[in-house]
This record gives C-alpha cells, structure tokens and sequence, in this order.
C-alpha cells in the first residue's frame, strides 16, 4: 500500500516537473514567434511564468532528487569511509539537510505570508500574485527534508550522483 | 571579516567532506554567516527567491534540454560523416574528423558529458574496428569532449556569466579561439601519434572514395544539424533573441531535427526527456542559488573590501594570482565537479579580479578550461567514467589515453592564462572594447 502510494507519488511528481519544463519551452519560442511574426500577439507575462515554471519544476525536482540521494556532492570520502564512520558522516548529512531545508521552509513560509498580506503581484499586465511563486520554497524545502529522511531510512544508494553530475556538465 | 570568512570556509569544506550535497552545504554556510550578520529569518528565503528569479538563468534548462535531446544520436553521426569527407585523406584522418565533428557538436550544445555521450558511442566502436588502439581513442574522444564547455554556447559560461555579473555574448566569444585552438592541438598530437604503429592502423581507409552525389548526399545530411548553431549563435550576435530564448530556440530546433529528420528519439520519449532536463537543471540551479546567497553575505558583510586589502598588501602580481589559481583550481577539480568549482570560488575570487585589473572574460576562460582538465582528471573526472562506461574500459585505460592530451591540454591553459589576447581579442574585436 504504502509502496503504491509512493510509486504514484513520483509519478505525480515526474509528470509536474515534465509539464513545468514543456510550458516554459513553449512559451520562450512562443515569445520569439510572437515578436518576429506576430507582434501583435506579444504577451508581457510570458517571462513571469517561465520563471515561476521553471523554479517550481526545480523545487519538484530537488525532493526527487533528495530521496536518490543523488544531489551533486563529494562523495570521495564517504565512499572510502569504513562502514561505521560512513553510518555517522551519513547521519550527519542528514541532520545538516534537514536543519537547512526546515529553516529555508520556514523561511519561506514567512515570504509567502508576507506576499499575502501586502498583495504582491508581478509588474507583468497579468499582474500575477507572487505568493504563487515563493509558495514553492517552503514546499520545495519541505519535501527535500522529507524525501532525504526517506532517502537513507530506505538505504537508497548514492551511486547515482555520477549519473546526474552526468547530465549536468 | 576575514575571519568569519575563514570560518565559512573551514566549515564548507568540512561539510563537502562530510558529504553533504553541495547546494545544501554552501546554503547552511550563506545562512549561518547571513544570520551572524543581522539578517532575519524572512530575508533568507526572500533573497534566495530574488536570485532564482532571473531570465539568463532561465537559459540553463533549455541548454540542458537541447543536449538531452540530441544525446539520442543522428545529429552527431550526420557531423562525423560531414567531417570525415574534409579528413579522409589525411593520415589518421579519421580521429582527425572525430575531432572535427566534436567541435562542431559543440556548437550547438554546451555540455562536455553530452558531447563525450553522442559521440563516443558513435566513434569510438568504429575507429577501435579501424585499428586505432582502444586508449588512444578513449583518451582523444574524451579529451575532444570537454570543447562541449569552452565552444559556444557552454552552460558553465552561463553559470559564470551569471554569478559574475559578465556579459554571456562576450564570454561565448571568447571560448571560440581556445576552443579551436584546442581542438587545433588535439588534432596536431592525432598527427604525431598516428605515425606510430603502435596507435594507429597501418593502412586506415578501406572505404571507397565517395562519388560526387556521395559528398552532396552527406553534406546535405548534415546541413539541418549545421543549422542549429547558425540560428542560435546568429540570434544572439545579431541581436535578434536574448540567451535565454536562444537556448529555448537551440533545445526546440534539436528536438525537431532529433524527431523529425535523425529520428535519434520517438515522440513519447519526449517527456521523459523534459522531465530528466528539469531535475537535472534543478541539482545546477539548486547550488546556483545558493551561491548567490553566500555572494550576497561576501558583497554585505565587507569581506569583498577586505580580500582586495589583504591582496594589495601583499603585493601579488596579477600573473602570479593566477597562476596560484590555476594550481588551486586543478586540485579543486580532483575532488569537486565543475559547477561547484565555479560556484564556490568566483564570489571570492571576483573582487580581488577587480583590484588586479584582471578580466572578468578572461579568467572566465581560464576556469572554463581547468573545469575541463578536472573532467579528465581523476577521482572526480566525468569524461573519463562516460568514456569508460561507453567502451566497458577500466578507467586506467581511459586515462593512460588521455595523459598526452592532458599534457597538451595544460600548455594550452599556460598560453592562455599569461597571453590574456587570445581570448579578449575576438569579442573585443566583435563587441567593442571590454569595461571589466
């Protein structure tokens, strides 16, 4: 059960960080296309959502991550650790991350309820509420800490932080 | 200042070791120090939000998009075969053309694992049947690889471009002549190497010259992947699109030509292509903020003034601060990824440029082409592994074919840390004098 309901979680997952990163491509080549063929179909806002997609998709993104524990890191020294200091450094990562991502969450909180209370909005025409966007720090850093706790209790290995540093470079 | 900024310092470097991710670990450090400094709790995470929002480093995602979707095949055999027309007369003119059609790849995405991905598992199968020994062409793919980063468009320059405040544009031109002359050098020691029966095959080509329509056919295969740079590099210099719309236009344009005309994906990979490029651009952004955050204490907190005075006391030239970074950035490079070089050093780095009246395009350069030796070297070395994966080689073997390229590699890193023209002359010439 509990199995399931974390495969269809990443499935969620996986198709809103895809749909964050097809919404911002189409919009940058529709701001092209509308300047140069179009002009008159411009949009202002356009950059506004690629922004808010893109951070959003990040912050999806960087739980997912998270629960790989496939961050990018040196993990030189941890690999060549015996296996009872390598348990500690661990433990300690964790700690750090998750001491880091609650403030960073709460943190974010603080912003969004800021952004509520003055009615901040984008100086686009569409004048989008910005809460929209800061709201995804706190969700962002809830589920790294979250997903990196998930991450070790699970024994997720680290070997993969070669395969996305490869992708990264 | 100095000393909470040696203190920071103590405790990044003991959190990487630790194994902490690294955007986490330059984040707890930025906060720490922010929050010792009087900033509150709210200004943390609204800082962060302010730095992510930025349209140039909305050009990383697309960057990524565009190399995930032309890692697939198609564009980088269309290239290999274009090339191979030029060299195939030439003695080792095969690894030559390799060289050739990588740094065209180059050109048309800016990722050195892309390039190492697209075209080893192309060419290394086929120069290994040829004759070419196995770690020879390990060690000149691999090393042909890392022009993905110093050719434009190259996401590390962005990255750069950005935390530096330095014009993208300008630092893309300025990768262009290392970049050939790079590739100049790596086809020169081919030259030199092939002569030596050891390496190369005694008699290279068994196929037939290729007729009239044969070089027609092949030039026009390759002329949708030729495409890409010319539109991409001919928006930004003309002006007519920015970075970040250039590289949504790069990642549209390889997907149509990767689908459409190599058929190097199907169309239901597509998502799963945009999903990979976001997650892996959100381990880049992730750091990038906070970096920016540890940039925002180091401008704030009067450390930047400081290190200029420290410098100026003592007198450093500004060849010797450079050769002292390039020291310390090769030994960085053994145990810290590209990004992370980049982002950790450039905020510290930054001012004492300034007071040494170096530029900003120029050592961009310099550190582009120590992030490509820090691909080559090991433990940390990225091409090697991709390399190694793609010929299920040890990476011993990769790296015994690397070592003369490397060693070529490092000269090439002199002339251009101490010869600052050869990379200022060509954006200065196209973009006028430099004010940094």
């Amino acid at each position: 059960m509990a199995k399931a309901l974390l495969n269809a979680l990443a499935r969620v997952e996986g198709g809103a960080i895809a749909l964050c990163g097809a919404v911002a491509l189409a919009l940058a080549c529709y701001m092209v296309l509308a300047r140069y063929v179009a002009p008159g179909l411009r949009v202002d806002w356009a950059l506004d959502v690629i922004v808010m997609v893109i951070v959003w998709g990040v912050m999806i993104a960087g739980g997912r991550t998270a629960r790989h524990q496939a961050h990018i890191r040196v993990d030189l020294f941890l690999n060549a650790a015996p296996p009872r200091l390598r348990a500690v450094m661990t433990g300690l990562t964790l700690a750090v991350i998750v001491a880091t991502a609650c403030l960073l969450c709460w943190s974010g909180i603080l912003v969004v309820e800021e952004a509520i209370r003055w009615d901040e909005r984008s100086s686009s025409t569409w004048r989008i509420p910005l809460w929209i966007y800061y709201l995804c720090l706190p969700v962002g850093m809830a589920s790294i800490a979250a997903q990196s706790i998930y991450g070790v209790l699970a024994g997720r290995s680290s070997d993969h932080s070669h395969l996305w540093q490869a992708a990264n470079e | 200042m100095i000393v909470e900024g040696v203190l920071g310092l103590v405790g990044l470097f003991a959190l990487l070791i630790l194994g902490v991710p690294i955007f986490i670990a330059l984040g707890a450090v930025a906060i720490v120090l922010l929050l010792i400094e009087g900033n509150s709790v709210a200004g943390l995470g609204q800082h962060l939000l302010d730095h992510l929002n930025s349209p140039t480093l909305m050009a990383i995602p697309f960057f990524v998009m565009a190399a995930m979707f032309m890692k697939g095949g198609g564009i980088a055999q269309a290239l290999f075969d274009w090339a191979n027309l030029a060299f195939r007369r030439v003695r080792g003119g095969l690894p030559i053309a390799t060289v050739a059609a990588t740094a065209l790849f180059a050109a048309i995405n800016g990722s050195s694992v892309a390039t190492a991905l697209a075209m080893g598992t192309m060419a290394v199968p086929l120069l290994v049947s040829k004759g070419y020994r196995r770690p020879f062409v390990l060690g000149l793919t691999g090393t042909a690889a890392t022009l993905g980063i110093l050719i434009p468009p190259s996401l590390p320059l962005v990255v750069y471009g950005l935390i530096s405040e330095t014009s993208v544009p300008r630092l893309f031109l300025a990768g262009v002549v290392p970049g050939l002359l790079q590739a100049l050098l790596i086809a020169g020691i081919i030259v030199v190497r092939a002569r030596s029966q050891r390496t190369a095959p005694a008699a290279e080509d068994e196929a037939p010259e290729p007729d009239q329509r044969g070089i027609v056919g092949t030039t026009v295969w390759a002329i949708p992947a030729l495409s890409v740079p010319f539109v991409v590099l001919g928006g930004i210099y003309g002006g007519l699109v920015t970075i970040t719309e250039a590289a949504a236009l790069s990642a549209i344009l390889a997907l149509l030509v990767t689908l459409f005309v190599y058929r190097g994906a199907m169309p239901r990979e597509v998502p799963g292509l945009i999903r990979q490029s976001v997650e892996s651009t959100g381990s880049i952004m992730l750091i990038v903020g906070s970096a920016l955050l540890l940039s925002h204490w180091i401008a704030r907190s009067g450390l930047a003034a400081d290190l200029v005075a420290a410098v100026v006391d003592l007198g450093l030239p500004a060849w010797l601060f450079l050769l002292i970074m390039n020291v310390t950035l090769i030994l960085l490079g053994m145990i810290l990824e590209g990004y992370s070089i980049t982002l950790i050093t450039v905020p510290l780095t930054l001012p004492i440029l300034e007071a040494l009246e170096i530029s900003r395009v120029h050592y961009g350069i310099v550190l582009i082409m120590n992030i490509e030796l820090a691909m080559l070297t090991p433990p940390i070395g990225l091409n090697l592994f991709v390399m190694a994966g793609i010929a299920r080689a040890p990476v011993g073997e990769v790296m015994r074919g690397t070592l003369p390229f490397l060693i070529g590699m490092i000269a090439l890193l002199a002339l251009v840390t101490f010869y600052s023209p050869i990379v200022t002359f060509l954006p200065d010439l196209v973009l006028g004098p430099a004010t940094y």
